[in-house]
């Protein structure tokens, strides 16, 4: 790799890596503040008026646009606080879909509420706005995070539909004209597609065709970039299909990814790597996360690569995940010779 | 002859009414009714004084404490504890004791349902006794068989962050090799460091019976190996009974390990994935179909399938108990491996509710025992 200067091109080791990696973001949902749990606390008791609670999340929504402008994150996430889990805006909207019982979330002491599947599935108006402060990030270029429709339907209990296959195009459809909408109505530059099934176990040949079609199904309608991340488990599950499956961006959940697994194949795509653990609460120097990012683009070589956190930030208190954040900027900025 | 499905709790009862943080009337009388309910000595001076304003909040415990076990004695149980009256929970109270930990916020557990996440920031170490005072006061007062609930190392530290241990794996080949390092050491720290003082110390002052509470034993069966170990360093040569509690988790995670844990019960949850129905057949009784699984592998602990669902304020009758009992010893093929348990704490269930289906679960066991025996 080498950096253009003039007419003249110059190898070096440093400004190889700057231009590589290409971006620095956050792959999930962030953190409420003790603060926010309070009121929102409030809220269902009936002791804090919508009114409140939406003007609480108003402001800590802002705060976290705030923090990552600060760091230098390349594209914003919102925050979405009012997002219970992954599936909530879904389940409580969509006719057909209902939120039914708590249900662990993988292997960590969080639960979601298991989407239940009564009845065919469509979109109908818009989904998400309700659940977000689209003017925390104004118009600045954001991104959405939700789940991979596969990854959907698969965490879901379907009572409906005959075919898996027909609920997870559904869905897909569903994810496709509310990426169309948010792109309507804000500067949504991409769409992160969270997919921890994918990387679970090894998909069968029908299972990663279903994958590809319901991203192509979402390309369709949304001219961002699709951003499909995986964590929690070992990406070479999904190789070398995954880099194959239509995403611009792919994401490696690096605290639960053998590097060995991965040198034996040729990463042709633009990588995510989530080098920042969001489960843990140790902050990681700066002089570690760019040693990290410097050793698998080496081993790698993809033709660019993304910096970030492994997967959602709301597994820690949210000063550590501020101080995580901080520390990711200063070593995007490092790595990219800025 | 040993007594067949002996009957047992799970460790946590909701807080009596007196430690409320505002006492009215309301908490008074009720205190009043249990307190004469129950048989506890002496409640009217309780009573007076929560009447008069004139009492300590210290001794409040120490009341409650009372009132617990008695609850569980007067509804006729075999093994009891006081229903963990001075812990805040199963998590934070012990976590409170162990240098090393500090709290840096909440955490979601699901929804606005937030817990305090202490990070280990240093080597783990007791900073004091967590269980001792209370069980010296437990042992004082009660007239049966008492089992101490303790949190087990592997629960604590899968409910932790492990961050200096994480720090002391800098140099790993790998983030995830780093991770995978740093969780194993935090593990086998709590438990050498702070659990099985903990648990010695119980021993030594006559605690007979300890339950390791591990709810978070199957969240990650590639460590399964590692649970056996902590829980093994834990117990190993200490003087005991250990049963170990888990709950609403998948058991089938827990096979081939746990026949290599030194332990004497497992406890786990199963009223809740059963129906309500009597009878014997697979169907009624789906929620103990696991049970073959402990055979099939040739357990000989002894195990306790939750006969009370302790999430619904439905109250199983006798006859339920009584064959959700027949039924698991019939699957487990000998009816003295089965102890008459409650799936869980009965920590979210109103007393009027808890005291019911005690009193029905030991019915329920005696019924049991009057079928089987003839």
């Amino acid at each position: 790799m080498s950096v253009y200067l003039g007419l003249v091109f110059i190898e070096d080791s440093a400004a190889n890596c700057g231009m590589k990696i290409s971006g620095c973001h956050l792959a999930g949902l962030y953190p409420r503040s003790d603060q926010l749990f309070t009121v929102m606390k409030k809220y269902m008791r009936g002791t804090a008026s919508r009114d409140e609670l939406l003007a609480a999340v108003r402001e800590e929504s802002r705060d976290i646009v705030k923090i990552q402008k600060k760091a230098g994150m390349t594209v914003l996430i919102e925050g979405q606080l009012l997002w219970h889990d992954h599936f909530r805006p879904f389940s409580e909207t969509i006719t057909g879909m209902e939120p039914g019982p708590l249900t662990r979330w993988f292997d960590n002491n969080v639960f979601y509420k298991k989407p239940v599947i009564v009845g065919e599935l469509s979109w109908n108006k818009p989904i998400t706005t309700e659940y977000l402060v689209l003017e925390a990030v104004g118009d600045e270029a954001w991104k959405v995070v939700m789940p991979e429709p596969f990854t959907f339907a698969s965490l879901s209990d379907n009572r409906h539909y005959a075919r898996f296959d027909e609920l997870v195009i559904d869905i897909a459809g569903i994810i496709a004209k509310e990426l169309s909408h948010l792109e309507d109505v804000s500067r949504l530059v991409m769409a992160q597609l969270s997919g921890p099934v994918l990387v679970q176990r090894r998909l069968d040949g029908d299972s990663v065709e279903l994958v590809r079609q319901g991203i192509e199904i979402i390309k369709k309608s949304f001219g961002g970039e699709v951003f499909l991340h995986t964590f929690f488990s070992d990406f070479s599950n999904a190789l070398p299909w995954i880099l194959d499956s239509g995403a611009d961006l792919i994401g490696i959940d690096m605290t639960s990814t053998n590097m060995d697994g991965l040198s034996s194949y040729d990463i042709d795509r633009p990588i995510y790597v989530g080098i920042v653990d969001s489960r843990n609460s140790y902050v990681e120097p700066v002089e570690e996360l760019v040693n990290a990012a410097q050793t698998l683009l080496d081993m790698l070589d993809p033709p660019s690569m993304h910096i970030g956190t492994s997967a959602d930030l709301d597994f820690l208190p949210r000063p550590i995940a501020d101080r995580k954040v901080m520390s990711l900027g200063v070593a995007y900025r490092d790595l990219r010779g800025e | 002859m040993t007594k067949l499905f002996p009957t047992q709790e799970v460790g946590s009862l909701l807080r009596a009414p007196f430690l409320k943080k505002m006492i009215t009337e309301r908490e008074i009388l009720e205190t009043e009714y249990w307190g004469r309910l129950l048989g506890v000595d002496g409640y009217e001076r309780l009573v007076e004084a929560l009447r008069a304003g004139r009492y300590v909040r210290e001794e409040l415990y120490d009341w409650a404490s009372i009132f617990g076990i008695r609850f569980f004695e007067s509804a006729g149980l075999d093994v009891v504890w006081d229903g963990e009256q001075r812990r805040v929970e199963m998590y934070e109270h012990p976590m409170r004791n162990i240098e090393g930990a500090v709290f840096y916020g909440r955490v979601k557990v699901w929804d606005t349902e937030t817990y305090n996440k202490a990070a280990i920031t240093s080597e783990p170490r007791l900073t004091r006794q967590i269980y001792l005072d209370e069980f010296l006061f437990a042992k004082k007062h009660a007239t049966r068989e008492l089992k101490v609930p303790v949190t087990g190392p592997y629960t604590l530290a899968d409910w932790s962050f492990p961050e200096y241990h994480y720090a002391v794996h800098r140099e790993a080949k790998s983030i995830m090799e780093r991770k995978r390092l740093a969780r194993r050491d935090l593990v086998l720290d709590l438990a050498v460091k702070v659990l099985r003082p903990v648990v010695k110390s119980l021993s030594e002052a006559g605690a007979k019976r300890i339950q390791i509470d591990e709810p978070a034993a199957t969240t990650k069966p590639e460590e399964m190996e590692l649970f056996v170990e902590a829980f093994n360093g834990v117990v190993s040569g200490i003087d005991a009974k250990f049963t170990l509690h888990v709950c609403y988790s998948d058991y089938t995670k827990l096979f081939p390990h746990v026949l290599e844990l030194k332990m004497d019960e497992i406890s786990i949850e199963c009223a809740n994935r059963d129906t309500h129905y009597p009878g014997l057949d697979d169907e009624k009784r789906r929620g103990y179909l696991i049970l073959k699984m402990f055979r099939e592998y040739g357990a000989r602990f002894k195990i306790a399938p939750g006969v009370i669902d302790v999430h619904t304020d439905f109250i199983e009758s006798p006859e339920l108990v009584r064959d959700r009992l027949i039924y698991s010893a019939k699957l487990l093929g000998d009816p003295s491996l089965v102890i008459a348990c409650n799936d869980c704490g009965l920590r979210t269930r109103r007393w009027e509710v808890a005291y019911k289906k005690e009193l029905n679960l030991v019915e329920g066991a005696r019924l049991a025992r009057e079928a089987w025996e003839k």
